[in-house]
């Protein structure tokens, strides 16, 4: 995963109360990190969202958008302080959250990159070795251990 | 989905209503201590007592993380400074609001409602689309409710089944059989209070209200085979001048070169002032229910009496007084809840309420899926919904006979590249189709799934 993400994006314990909430937040930071208004991201994102959730279950959600201004792909992970409502493909609320943003132009990495998040995400004991750790150092550990391709 | 709404008017209370009654978590605001209380006892909402446009008012009724706020009071000015202020302050991502002014709304002015100036996405103008079902009902008297969908090629229209209609008692599979040039499909049927969608071997009974879906050009033929010849009204009188009944005289004197119209008003200077405004109408000063004044406006020779005073109690007295004394056929403005059911059994053809058009609206913003266009009918028993499909929905690529999610709802029309098509059970949707269906209320739900995207949409 460190080709998506940097433990700079990793936020251990993220306050918010909302789904909305938790967008505008991933927004916020992460257009600090790629340089782009917050505003554009949040709005990418929540068009998204209503089209369909991106809540895959277990408490885990991938929300994800493309943007034309950005030049790379960008990851980000953050673990809820409490979980929320996030309209998920189960009704379960969420509280693991991977921020997925692609350039316009990714031909099919974005879609390798979003399968790669999901796979991981689902890999047993992977959620809850990160509901356990309580920092970024050690939730990026889990992150890039948990995908080697021999860790499963 | 959480809703702030400013303004807890008849409007206001009306969307409240409906977004409470689906479960959406609803904070109001009005300027009014009573209008709050008798709303807060009777919905399941928040209510504040403030200006709807102040940021911390609007910070206490949870602007913060509203998902949509519906600014509906009075004051277009209120309105559009509540949207900025939740615009910028709350990232508030739907922002709704009433503007009545005419002057905000001149196409040539049309850059003002955007996100870089003021941040409005949806205007809504209750005066004005009021005004437009109006002409659509004139144009269509056949039919007792009309809207469009897929750039206007499209019409739902429903429409009374009376002893005289001969497609009763068929079963609906059977229909095209006996109608082969019925290009039509029924959605929707309405029977006394309660509204299901048919399945093929339902059938329409006598007494019914039949919903069907057409191509635009196909309209009036379906109304002739459901036994609804009228012709287009041209002889009109309107029971009063006030926004609604300006904006649809002068709208008929446009758009029907031949059209006699007559408006009852019973102010002296809104009367003065409208006939200044108007070129061809005859503008009456009285009362509407003056019997004396309804015979000077030719009632007896009128096709139709709209009736569009600010009391529901003098549009529906009018309505009944003016088809005694001859009027063909009557369409009435009705705001208060109990009465719609009351026109049927006084013989008022038609009704039109304002609070279905701004909760159809609302909703339109509310489902979730490309959404293009929402229907809503019988206080909500069901909806008539166009919405687009994408690549990864589950609705598409599968021959409609083996969708299974299609119960409790139906397809009417599918436009696709400009073109309408009628669905059969084999026809496959495509991405970018948009879909003009009918769904009850309680599976909507699995609407909003048919065209929901998978993980992998981007």
């Amino acid at each position: 995963m460190s080709d998506l993400i940097s433990q700079d994006a990793v936020i251990a314990s993220l306050k918010a109360n909302s789904k909305k909430q938790v967008i505008q937040e991933l927004s916020e930071r992460a257009a600090g990190l790629v340089g782009l208004p917050a505003r554009d991201i949040f709005d990418h994102l929540l068009q998204r969202e209503r089209l369909g959730s991106t809540g895959i279950g277990q408490g885990v959600a991938i929300p994800h958008a493309k943007l034309p201004t950005l030049d790379r792909l960008f990851g980000m992970f953050a673990r809820l302080d409490k979980p929320i409502d996030f309209d998920a493909i189960d009704d379960e609320q969420v509280d693991l959250v991977f921020l997925l943003l692609a350039p316009e132009a990714a031909g099919a990495d974005h879609l390798k990159a979003l399968a790669r998040i999901a796979r991981l995400m689902r890999e047993p004991g992977t959620a809850q070795k990160l509901r356990a750790s309580h920092d970024a150092a050690s939730i990026y550990a889990v992150l890039n251990r948990a995908s080697e391709p021999n860790a499963a | 989905m959480k809703v702030v709404i400013c303004g807890a008017g008849q409007v206001g209370f009306g969307i409240a209503e409906r977004l409470a009654a689906e479960g959406n978590d609803v904070g109001i605001i009005d300027n009014s201590p009573r209008l709050i209380q008798s709303i807060t006892e009777s919905l399941d909402v928040r209510g504040f007592v403030g200006h709807g446009a102040h940021p911390d008012i609007l910070a206490q009724a949870g602007a913060e993380q509203a998902d949509m706020i519906v600014a509906v009071t009075l004051h277009d000015e209120v309105n559009m400074t509540a949207c900025q202020v939740a615009h910028s302050l709350f990232n508030v991502p739907t922002k709704v609001a009433r503007v009545r002014a005419q002057a905000y709304l001149q196409p040539h002015w049309q850059d003002l409602f955007s996100r870089e100036h003021l941040p409005i996405d949806v205007i809504i103008s209750p005066e004005v689309e009021v005004g437009e079902m109006i002409l659509r009902r004139l144009a269509l008297p056949g039919a007792y409710d009309t809207v469009n969908f897929a750039d206007n090629r499209v019409v739902v229209a429903g429409v009374h089944c009376d002893e005289n209609c001969p497609v009763v008692d068929t079963p609906l599979r059977q229909l095209t059989e006996l109608f082969p040039d019925l290009n039509a499909t029924v959605i929707g049927i309405q029977r006394g209070d309660g509204f299901f969608v048919p399945t093929g071997t339902d059938a329409i009974l006598t007494g019914d209200v039949a919903y069907f879906a057409a191509e635009r050009s196909q309209v009036r033929r379906t109304l002739g085979i459901f036994g609804h010849e009228e012709v287009e009204a041209s002889r009109v009188v309107i029971a009063g001048g006030g926004s609604i009944g300006f904006f649809v005289a002068r709208k008929l004197e446009a758009l029907q070169r031949n059209a006699r119209i007559k408006i009852i008003e019973s102010s002296r200077d809104r009367a003065i002032a409208i006939a200044d405004g108007l070129r061809r109408t005859v503008v009456l000063h009285g009362s509407a229910l003056d019997e004396e004044i309804l015979r000077e406006a030719d009632i007896a020779d009128a096709d139709t009496i709209i009736s569009v005073t600010n009391s529901d109690e003098i549009n529906i007295l009018a309505c009944v007084m003016a088809q005694r004394l001859g009027a063909a056929r009557s369409l009435c403005l009705i705001n208060s809840r109990g009465y719609p059911d009351l026109t049927r059994s006084l013989g008022i053809s038609a009704y039109v309420n304002p609070r279905q058009i701004t909760v159809s609206k609302i909703l339109h913003h509310v489902r979730r899926g490309r959404i293009r266009g929402v229907h809503s009918i019988q206080n909500g028993a069901a909806e008539i919904i166009e919405a687009e499909a994408l690549e990864t929905s589950p609705l598409v690529g599968k021959p409609l006979r083996e969708l299974t999610i299609l119960r409790g709802a139906r397809i009417g029309a599918i436009y696709r590249d400009g073109k309408v098509i009628m669905p059969r059970g084999d026809t496959q949707i495509q991405p970018h189709d948009r879909v003009v269906m009918s769904a009850v209320a309680d599976e909507l739900r699995k609407v909003e799934q048919m065209f929901r995207v998978s993980l992998d949409f981007f």
